[in-house]
């Protein structure tokens, strides 16, 4: 969602992650809301991973603000192609 | 010990990914639910939905108070999107799994190129402004 933000839409890159992670609250909301009706989720296990993640998560807001957009962009960029190398290979 | 303690570090990296880059964090929560919290692949990726959704929830407050985000916006994504996944499940289902890596990956690294181009096009629009 991030790229087409910025690449169609022609967001900022902080607008651009701000409204996907609200987009992903519904999108993943509904999508637990189906996996946990099939059995297959551990509310527990996810309460684990997820509090640090809160925590990180606004650690994560507060240092995008300090850098530049031209640099969150670049990093945008760096997971893409490491996260596409990481599939096919 | 080392797994929780291993889990928390993962669960703070994956926040920071998410904070940095909208992201949702599943990349990091899903391998760690495997590796240390011993659950399946099918477990991890459904698991991982519902730690993502207070993680999106904060991060999405959070930058709201920072004046980056389109409410509005993010509720049509969200909901089209959701509605989007029952043809996109259809798809991927129809095609071969190695045949949906391979053009996956090729529209990451293809949008990959378009960030760096404008990043360094808009720096140098600002320059010459």
């Amino acid at each position: 969602m991030v790229p087409l933000l910025i690449l169609w839409l022609g967001y900022g890159p902080r607008e651009a992650t701000g409204t996907s992670l609200a987009a992903m609250v519904i999108i993943c909301g509904v999508a637990a809301g189906l996996q946990a009706a099939y059995g297959n989720v551990d509310v527990a296990k996810g309460v684990l991973i997820g509090i640090p993640a809160v925590g990180g998560v606004v650690a994560g807001t507060a240092l995008q603000q300090r850098l530049p957009t031209r640099a969150i962009a670049l990093c945008f960029a760096g997971f893409l192609v490491i996260s596409g190398i990481a599939l096919i290979a | 010990m080392i797994d929780l303690l291993a889990v928390i570090a993962i669960g703070f990296a994956a926040g920071m990914a998410a904070g940095l880059l909208g992201i949702g964090g599943g990349a990091l929560f899903v391998p760690a639910l495997v590796l240390f919290l011993g659950l399946s692949q099918l477990e991890a990726q459904a698991t991982s939905l519902l730690a993502i959704v207070p993680v999106a929830f904060v991060g999405a407050l959070r930058q709201h108070s920072y004046g980056n985000l389109r409410p509005r916006d993010g509720l049509v994504m969200g909901a089209l999107a959701t509605a989007g996944a029952a043809g996109g499940v259809a798809l991927a289902n129809a095609l071969p799994e190695r045949a949906l890596e391979i053009s996956f990956a090729v529209l990451q690294f293809l949008v990959a190129a378009q960030l760096v181009r404008r990043a360094f096009a808009s720096t140098e629009e600002e320059q010459t402004a």
